[in-house]
């Protein structure tokens, strides 16, 4: 391959301008499912939860699986997700909603963190 | 690794659908956030295990060609990149090159990083995209550095891209190579005849008699009334005979250097020009006259006049003198030309002089500024109205006693000054040496068309053979030798020529 002049750049030239969608089709169609689920469920049934859930993850899966086109990506996806939302669920059993928001946030807003601080500081990484 | 706006757009969407989960007491909100912010801890991983696989089998090549160029001349750089195997992370690869580069207008494309374009290399010239799922890429572009010294290229920045588009992270490649810039001065200087280079070295010379000196002639027998300390004991030991040794006798050759630097000389590109050349040559004098300590003299001409008048000395200060002012010389403008950029001719030294007396006795700021500008109004020594050579060699070489080498610096603008310059040095039991700087040579485009600059080529070198068929005179052509070979290989080309017996020969 030869590329260069002209050559395709990728979906995004690295200062936050995507050529592409903001939002990619797997996640609008998860938070799309939730949010039609919480205009007409009132009081979900542990059952209803789950179908909104496993609707959601196969939308959050399949668009995925559009995107890098790389099944066993979209199976490590499945299953990352699905656990998430079981902790979730164990959780909201146990403990308060805002307790479980902060929780959530907390988790995952220190894992990304951990995630770039081993690029950063381990890997060799540096910005662009 | 850094977010990009899709990452952050979900990141938010994952907090904006927390908050609501707990204002509105709505579980299934908070699924909904988990899920998202999964989803994005999952593509931050991805990329991270797929930026760690591809150090070890991301190989980056940076190349130039070729690696020592002369300032403004371009250099091909080329930037390749090989995967041992595909990446699912898209990378983007940029090379770096150093701060002084520019593009090359021809083959840079649009883009640039600032809007000042063709001021530096533009950045999608030196960027290639290798997409997930390819192993090979490859990008060529054209740099030219305008600043003298050694250039070290960066380390090629590799952008790696997840496929999602959600994070992004950076390594940098190792050092790229070195481009050695060279300022453009006078290299392959060639002094010669008819294209042929003469290999004497400047100014060296002997008397061509016997007597007392350094360097060892012969050995001959004895004869009564040579001095005693003359004699060779090695050689009479050797022999069984008397035998002295005679020296190569030593004289100081008076010379005289009479560099012509007017507007003509200037023709060529920056640092290439005649009189740079003319400059080396003059240099090669002063550094040969330095070492046998003979007198040397110079005298600069341009087109107004004498311009700088050295006569002949032997001390370090003299010799170093007519370096300061040969290091110095630039061509003068034609006389009654303006000053680049003004619009009207320059102010006569008489003008400038009236001018510094009417504001001599202005206190004012104005006549503060400008006083010390007219008092630097006449850089000449003598004003001449024509044949300014000709006329310093009269009024200065003249003056000379002895027997003087006059090496007469020019080129082939002015040849019945030149020519007569010549007569007139060689009065008496004098000597000429001219340097000959040939215009076709020097002008930038000259040798675009072959045929012409041959048939020029020939003219000059009529005159110049004109000149050394004068007695005591030897001339030469002063020129680029990689410009007199091309047209030397265009005459070997052509056997019309030969056929004839027309071609230029030394």
């Amino acid at each position: 391959v030869s590329a260069g002049y002209g050559s395709p750049e990728g979906p995004d030239d690295g200062r936050g301008r995507d050529t592409g969608r903001a939002l990619t089709v797997g996640v609008a169609g998860f938070v799309l499912v939730h949010l039609l689920a919480l205009i007409a469920l009132a009081e979900p049934s542990l059952p209803e939860l789950a179908g909104v859930e496993a609707l959601a993850l196969v939308a959050l899966v399949g668009g995925d699986a559009a995107t890098t086109g790389d099944g066993r990506a979209a199976v490590l996806v499945g299953v990352t997700v699905l656990a998430a939302l079981g902790a979730v669920g164990v959780a909201l059993a146990s403990a308060e909603p805002w307790v479980v928001a902060v929780g959530v946030l907390a988790v995952a807003g220190g894992t990304l963190a951990g995630l770039g601080w081993y690029d950063r500081v381990v890997a060799g990484g540096r910005s662009a | 690794m850094y977010p990009t706006r899709r990452a952050v757009t979900a990141g938010l969407a994952a907090a904006a659908l927390t908050g609501l989960g707990v204002l509105l007491a709505r579980p299934v909100l908070l699924y909904a956030a988990g899920g998202l912010l999964a989803w994005l801890v999952v593509a931050a991983a991805s990329l991270l295990r797929a930026t760690r696989r591809l150090d070890r089998r991301l190989s980056v090549d940076q190349r130039i060609d070729p690696s020592t160029v002369v300032t403004d001349e371009p250099t091909t750089v080329t930037l390749r990149a090989s995967l041992g195997e595909p990446s699912t992370a898209s990378l983007r690869i940029r090379a770096s090159p150093p701060v002084a580069a520019r593009s090359d207008a021809s083959v840079a494309p649009s883009t640039p990083e600032r809007s000042d374009e063709g001021q530096e290399v533009s950045r999608s010239a030196r960027t290639m995209a290798l997409p997930a799922g390819e192993t090979d890429a490859t990008t060529t572009f054209t740099t030219r550095v305008g600043v003298a010294g050694r250039h070290r290229f960066g380390e090629p920045t590799v952008e790696v891209s997840g496929a999602r588009g959600l994070f992004r992270t950076a390594r940098r490649g190792d050092r790229g190579p070195t481009l050695t810039v060279e300022p453009r001065a006078p290299r392959n200087v060639h002094v010669g005849t008819g294209g042929e280079e003469v290999a004497t070295a400047f100014g060296e010379h002997e008397a061509g008699r016997l007597g007392s000196g350094l360097d060892p002639a012969e050995l001959r027998e004895y004869h009564p009334g040579d001095a005693a300390g003359r004699i060779d004991w090695k050689a009479t030991a050797r022999l069984s005979t008397p035998y002295v040794r005679e020296f190569e006798a030593e004289t100081d050759r008076t010379t005289a250097l009479l560099f012509d630097h007017r507007a003509s000389t200037a023709t060529g590109r920056e640092g290439e020009r005649k009189l740079d050349f003319l400059r080396e040559v003059a240099l090669a004098f002063l550094a040969s006259a330095r070492a046998l300590d003979d007198p040397l003299g110079c005298y600069a001409v341009g087109d107004g006049g004498t311009t700088a008048v050295h006569p002949p000395g032997t001390t370090a200060t003299a010799y170093s003198a007519v370096r300061t002012t040969l290091e110095g010389l630039e061509p003068t403008r034609r006389v009654g030309e303006s000053e680049p950029g003004r619009g009207h001719p320059g102010r006569s030294p008489a003008d400038a002089r009236r001018a510094a007396t009417a504001l001599a006795d202005d206190g004012s700021a104005f006549a503060r500024r400008l006083g010390p500008l007219l008092e630097e109004s006449d850089p000449y020594i003598d004003r001449i109205a024509g044949d300014p050579v000709f006329a310093t060699a009269r009024t200065r070489l003249t003056r000379l006693r002895g027997t003087t080498w006059t090496v007469l610096l020019t080129d082939d603008s002015h040849p019945r000054e030149v020519r007569e310059t010549v007569k007139l040095a060689r009065r008496g039991s004098g000597h000429a040496l001219v340097f000959l700087a040939p215009t076709v040579l020097f002008e930038p485009g000259g040798l675009a068309d072959l045929e012409a600059a041959y048939g020029r080529y020939r003219e000059f070198e009529e005159f110049r053979r004109g000149l050394a068929a004068l007695d005591r005179v030897r001339a030469f052509e002063v020129a680029p030798g990689d410009r007199i070979g091309a047209l030397l290989t265009h005459r070997r080309r052509r056997p019309s020529d030969a056929a004839t017996g027309t071609e230029v020969s030394p």
